[in-house]
Parts: structure tokens; sequence; C-alpha cells
């Protein structure tokens, strides 16, 4: 016996049925009825609607045949499928294809058989529909036109079930789909009846609404304005409004559901359409944007706070773009420029500001824009809508956005007018006194210069210790009078200092030299040691100031025929600079108010020495204006080192 | 070189003129003629034919630089060494009275031991330039 070859298209056929999903399905009538009409018409006693699978045939159809399914390989169908034409087979044993086959020489005895294969529009031939009968047979030409025809609605049941199957496939994945739509969704008919409401539109209205009445829904939901305050009218139901051929588009509602805290959605709806246009009912979707509300609603509030805190500052504060127009101002800023808001904004502060300070303002904000510095201070003046100078004390900063990138300045301005008026007259005051002090003092120096100078003739021996007491107590005041103003300028913070790269030996050299002319009468020798190079940056009159000081120092403390040794050293990034005297040392009380104001001991042999107790406050204000710092080791058997530090160019 | 031998000096400061002129007369050998302000200066300077005018900056009424710029007006100043006397030393202020047409600045208090011989210095280097 031999199997029936497998058709060309096998794989593809085999795809095609298994499409159908119809094998291993119960029996169905339109099959059943159209088997056994193909029975009856034929006389034969079995009629088979016949699949033939992988390695079987399957029967949806049995008639006359207890089994559903057999064996393909002995399957009288497994040929008929080959041809596209009715297969008879008159006597199965007078054929070579079946004369051996097991279902003709046994059970069930097959001799007769005629089947026409279910071909699909792509050439896919599914099965058979077949008669078959246990003695040998003949068909009439109706006979077999008849089983071609039946095989045809066989045929036709079988894709007509498929295509309904596929159709409730559909719909049963868009039914899911609507239903579990992360959004609300509620769909009406062209009556207003609520047809469908999703999973979440039910859960957000605390029941379904369409499977109540409408009086009945206030027992659960009520839906309000945007705000909860005022109820939505049911006109304004986005639902009526899209039956009424109106779109709702962005419309913002609460839905208050009981046991629910009131939630806020933006719904959009529109008609639905069927295939001719007409309309067939109304769609609404609703977004929960309760959350997104709330974040919004924080930052308004933040807003107004600034807002409000931002008018009410007593100092006068703005937004300045980067272009320098004034954004936004506070009512301060208005009153101290004497304009309304309107007229403020429409200036920029280019306009307001004095011309000699303007340079200054915009290479600052040229700094800021570049990133260079992030904030900056100036006094600068204004002026204004009267014509009026102000002086002003500027705070600037610069806000960016998150990528980095300037978005605008903020800006506080201080009146400091009245301010400026008061260190006017102090400076006025300040230097009348010291030309008032200087002028006698001059004359006196000058006068006892003269005289023990011997210009005025020899000045007798008895009288020299005198003309001496006076010039040096004339120094003495002249010292304190420059330190006393020395002390006010660094405290207004008005020294100028002017700062270069300077070599440091040199500078030690200068103020040796310069205080040669007052060691030598105390006998008392100044040397220095140390060649490292060193180059610091500092104000040369200002560190020369320093370091005579300390030399001063030493030398009115050292003893008689000793050395003061200047020296330094480089340590790291810094130097660090040595006046040491082989004196007494500093007494232990005093160690601790060193660099205070006025601070020397209160001991007689010291204040005769002379000095004013400012001396090493003003080093230590010019030092660290310098970036430098002072300090000291005292010993009663060793001496005093004092030792200034500078940072190294 | 000329030699220097007359200077004008304007100063409200009775002491100071006084201490002044012993400097520049007994230990400098100078000719002096000493002016309470402006005005007298204004009166005098062209009898005097000063070659130094050594002012004072900070006088009532006329200041230093007023006296100078009226002076100008009355004297031709090319040949003439300007100096200005103060008490003010920082640079921007020293600046400024170069600026104003001085020469030098002098500054208070002065040594008047070496007050003629800073004089003399400030002549010769005057000479110098004028001369190149």
């Amino acid at each position: 016996m031999k199997s029936a070859p497998l058709p060309l298209n096998e794989s593809a056929r085999l795809h095609a049925l298994h499409r159908l999903e119809i094998l291993d399905t119960p029996p169905e009538v339109q099959f059943d009825d159209l088997a056994r009409l193909a029975s009856q018409f034929t006389e034969c006693p079995i009629a088979l609607v016949s699949l033939i699978d992988h390695n079987r045939q399957w029967f949806k159809s049995h008639c006359g045949l207890k089994a559903s399914q057999a064996e393909r390989d002995t399957a009288f169908c497994a040929h008929a499928i080959l041809e596209p034409r009715l297969m008879v087979v008159e006597d199965a044993l007078l054929d070579e294809r079946f004369a051996d086959n097991p279902l003709v020489l046994g059970e069930p005895f097959v001799r007769f058989y005629a089947g026409m294969p279910l071909i699909s529009k792509e050439g896919f031939a599914y099965g058979t529909l077949c008669v078959v009968d246990t003695q040998p047979r003949r068909l009439t030409d109706s006979q077999q036109e008849a089983i071609i025809r039946l095989a045809r609605q066989v045929l036709y049941c079988m894709e007509t079930r498929h295509l309904s199957q596929q159709r409730h496939g559909v719909a049963t994945h868009l039914a899911r789909l609507f239903e579990f739509l992360p959004d609300g969704l509620i769909t009406a008919d062209s009556h207003g009846n609520i047809e469908h409401v999703n999973s979440i539109a039910r859960r957000w209205h605390g029941v379904d609404p369409g499977s109540i009445t409408r009086q009945q829904w206030s027992e659960y939901f009520e839906l309000y304005q945007p705000g909860g305050k005022h109820r939505l009218p049911l006109a304004d139901n986005p639902v009526s409004q899209v039956l009424r051929g109106e779109t709702v588009l962005e419309k913002e509602l609460v839905i208050r559901a009981r046991g629910q805290p009131d939630r806020l959605v933006v719904c959009n709806g529109d008609y639905m359409h069927d295939a001719t246009g007409k309309r067939v009912g109304a769609v609404v979707v609703m977004r929960d944007i309760t959350s997104q509300t709330k974040v919004e609603e924080t930052a308004r509030l933040n807003a107004e706070r600034f807002k409000r805190a931002f008018s009410a500052a007593v100092q006068g504060i703005a937004l300045v773009s980067i272009s320098g127009r004034w954004l936004e101002v506070n009512d301060a800023l208005c009153a101290m420029f004497g304009y309304t808001r309107d007229e403020l904004l429409k200036l920029d502060f280019q306009q307001l500001s004095h011309t000699d300070d303007l340079g200054t303002d915009l290479d600052l904000v040229r700094q800021t824009l570049e990133g260079e510095i992030s904030h900056y201070q100036l006094e600068k003046r204004y002026f204004k809508k009267t014509g009026e100078i102000v002086n002003a004390q500027l705070s600037v900063s610069l806000v960016r956005d998150s990528r980095g990138l300037p978005l605008h300045f903020v800006t506080q301005i201080q009146d400091i007018t009245s301010l400026k008026r008061m260190e006017k007259m102090k400076d006025e005051f300040v230097s009348t006194i010291s030309h008032e002090l200087r002028t006698p003092l001059t004359s006196i120096a000058g006068a006892l210069s003269l005289i023990q100078g011997g210009v005025m003739g020899e000045v007798p021996v008895t009288m020299q210790e005198m003309v001496d007491v006076a010039a040096h107590n004339c120094r003495r005041l002249s010292t304190l009078i420059n330190d006393l103003l020395d002390m006010e300028k660094l405290i207004a913070g008005k020294m100028p200092f002017v700062f270069a790269d300077h070599a440091l030996v040199p500078l030690l050299d200068a103020a040796i030299k310069s205080m040669q002319s007052y060691a030598g009468p105390l006998a008392v020798t100044l040397v220095r040691q140390g060649d490292d190079p060193a180059t610091v940056r500092v104000d040369a009159i200002r560190f020369e100031q320093v370091i005579t000081n300390l030399l001063s120092n030493a030398c009115k403390f050292s003893p008689k025929n000793s050395d003061v040794i200047i020296m330094h050293r480089l340590d790291g990034n810094e130097v660090e600079i040595s006046v040491i005297d082989s004196g007494s040392g500093i007494p232990a009380a005093f160690r601790d108010r060193l660099f205070q104001k006025f601070s020397q001991a209160d001991s007689t042999s010291i204040r005769s020495k002379g000095g004013t107790g400012l001396g090493l406050v003003i080093c230590k204000q010019l030092l660290q204006r310098m970036g430098g710092m002072i300090g000291f080791e005292s010993n009663q058997t060793r001496g005093t080192r004092f030792w200034v530090r500078l940072p190294l160019q | 070189m000329i030699q220097l031998q007359r200077v004008l000096h304007v100063e409200d400061d009775p002491s100071i003129r006084m201490v002044t002129s012993v400097a520049l007369e007994k230990v400098g050998k100078l000719q002096v003629l000493s002016c309470d302000s402006g005005q007298q200066a204004l009166a005098k300077a062209v009898e005097w034919d000063p070659q130094v005018l050594l002012l004072d900056v900070m006088m009532p009424v006329m200041d230093g630089p007023a006296t100078l710029k009226a002076l100008g007006s009355i004297l031709d100043l090319k040949h003439r060494l300007v100096l200005f006397m103060t008490a003010k030393v920082q640079q921007k202020e020293i600046e400024e009275y170069l600026g104003l047409g001085a020469y030098a600045v002098i500054i208070k208090p002065f040594d008047p031991m070496t007050l003629a011989r800073q004089i003399q210095d400030h002549w010769s280097k005057f000479q110098q330039a004028r001369q190149l």
C-alpha cells in the first residue's frame, strides 16, 4: 500500500488549516446536516467531513462512522486532496492504490469511495466531503454533482465559521481595551442613554452610572465645576454637550464620589459615527489631573508668597533682564527712583545709572554672565526721575536655568545717600583735623630742626638736651597723628592699596636702609640673612611700613651693641619673614593683647621708649589686606621673633 | 645752567612762612619773597620776577591751584619752576597737582635743613629738561 504523497504546499496548507481553529472542536449542526444530505443523496451509509491534519484525518462530521479520526497513512482523503476534483473509487479492491489498504481488507471494509476536496480561495485543500460504501458502487452524474455542491457548502460553512470567530475575537479584544483603558471612558447612544462605562470611570464615580437611573446618581456622586464649590448643571455634563452637537475640549470638572476625595478630571468628548456618517452616539474620555493640579496650585501659592514678599520688602529689589531692562520692580525701588512701576519697566538700568559708575557696573555684569564671578556688590550712583543723585549699595546675583544659561539678574539696591552724606562730613572733618594738626607740627618740627642744625647759631650744651627732648616728642606726635589717620582709613576701608609683584629681598633692604639712622644711635646693628629669591604681591609702601614698624620695635627693645636679624625662608607656597631681637621678651601678661589697639603694657619703661600702641594693630590690618599674617614668639632669655607670612607668587 | 636765586613763597600760616624763610635764606642762601595769600602774591610777583614758585595748596579764599592759575595770567610760567607744598601724599592727588601745572610736590612736614637742596635738585632737572 502506498500512502498518498504530500501536497506541494503541505506546510502552508497545514498552517491554513490550523488557523481555522476547527480541529478537535465539537460537532456542529451545519456540518452534520450537509454530511447527512450527502449520505442520503448518494445512498451511501457513511459520509464524512474529513480534515487532513499532519498525521491524521480528523472528522468534523462523521455520519455512519463511530470513529472521529483516523490515520493519515491509510486515508483515502489524503489522495483526494491532491487533485482539485472529485475522486471516485468504484471498487477499492480493483484499485492498486487501495487494494491492500487495511480499511479495505479489514474494518470498515471499504469498497466504494467518492470524495470532493474542500479547497480554500488560496488553494489550500483542508480535507474532503466524502461518502463511503462497503460495496462497489457507481455514482450517477447528478449524484456526483450533488457531492460537489455539498462540498462547496461545507467549505462555505467552514469559512463563515472562521470569520465569525475572528470577529468575535476582535470584539472581545476591543471590549477588553475599552474596559481597561487607563483613562475613564463613557459612551452613550444617540438618545443619551449611557451604554458603556469602563472600569476606571466606574471606580471614579463609585458606581456604573449606566446601571442606575439619573435620579439615583446623587446617591453615589455629584459633579462640580472646577474648584468644587458650584454644582455642574446637567446641561454642562460632557455627554449632554456632545449629544447637543458641541465638541467637548479640555473641559475640567470635579467628581465628588462618596468615600473618595474630590477628583479633578479633564474631559474630551465627541460624536461616534456609523459608516454612512450618521451620528450614533457620544464618547467621552476623562483624565485625572488632580495631582497635577495640586503641583500647579502649590507652585502658584509659592509664587504668590514670593510676590508679596517682593512687593513689601523695605529694600529696593528688582529683577533685571540680561540686557538691563527692569523686569520686575518692587514698591521700595520705585519710591527710591521716583518712578511709577509702569514707567520704570520701560527703562533699563543703564539709563538710570551715573555715567561714571556705569563702566564698572557693566564690566561686573559681563564677568557675571561669563561665569567669572557669581555675584557682586558695588557702590554706585543713580539718577532719580527728578535728576537728583541717589547713592546706592548694589548687590547683584545671576539666576540661571536648568541648563546653566543666564535667565535674569536679581538685584538689591539700598539707598545709602544719607550714609554717604555722613561719610562725606566725616571725611571732611578728618581731613580738616589732619591739616589743622599737621600745620603747627610742621612749624614746631621745622623750627627745632633748624635750631638743632645750628642754623640759628651754636646751641649751648645745656640747651641741647631740652631741644632734643622737644624734637623727639614732636616726632612722637607726628607718628601718633599718622597712626590715627592710618587707622581711620583702614577702618573706613579707604586705604588705597596698589598691588604689584615685588622681589622680596630689595623690599627688605629698603626698609633696613630707612631704619639705619634710627638703629645707629641705639647701637643696634641690622643684619639681613637669607638669599632665596621670592616674589610677593603687595603694596610696596604699606609693606615697608610693616617691616619698618617691626624693625623699630626690635631696635627699641634690643640691648645696646646687639643685632637685630631680618631673615626669610620659603615654606611651601608661602614665605616667612622673621625680625628677631635679643631683648628681654614680651611680658606674659601682655602677649594676648599685643595686636589690640592702645594696648601697650602699663609700664613706664616701655612708654618711655615711645610708640603709640597702634603700630602692631595697623601692621596686622595692612598684612591682612595683602593676604598675609603676623605673629610672634617670645622668650625672656632668647628674645622675640616677629614673623610675617605672605603667599608666594 | 642758570643759577637759582629768587623764590616766591605763598603760605597762609605765619610759622611755616618763618621756618621756610630761614631754611631757604640761611641754609639755602636763596632770596625769598614770602606772601601770606594768593592776592598778595599777585600784587608782588611781577616785580619780584621769581624763578621758583613755592605754593602751599591748602589756603583760604585762593588755594594753591587757584593762585597758580591767577599768576599764570600775569607771568609767563614756562621758564619758572612751580612747586606745590602739601600734607596730602596720595598718588592720585599728587598726579592731580602735576596735572595742574606743578613740576613737583614738596611733602609736609618737610625737613628745613634739606628743603633748599630739594628745590635746587628740582631746579637743575627742570633746566636740563627744557634744554633738550
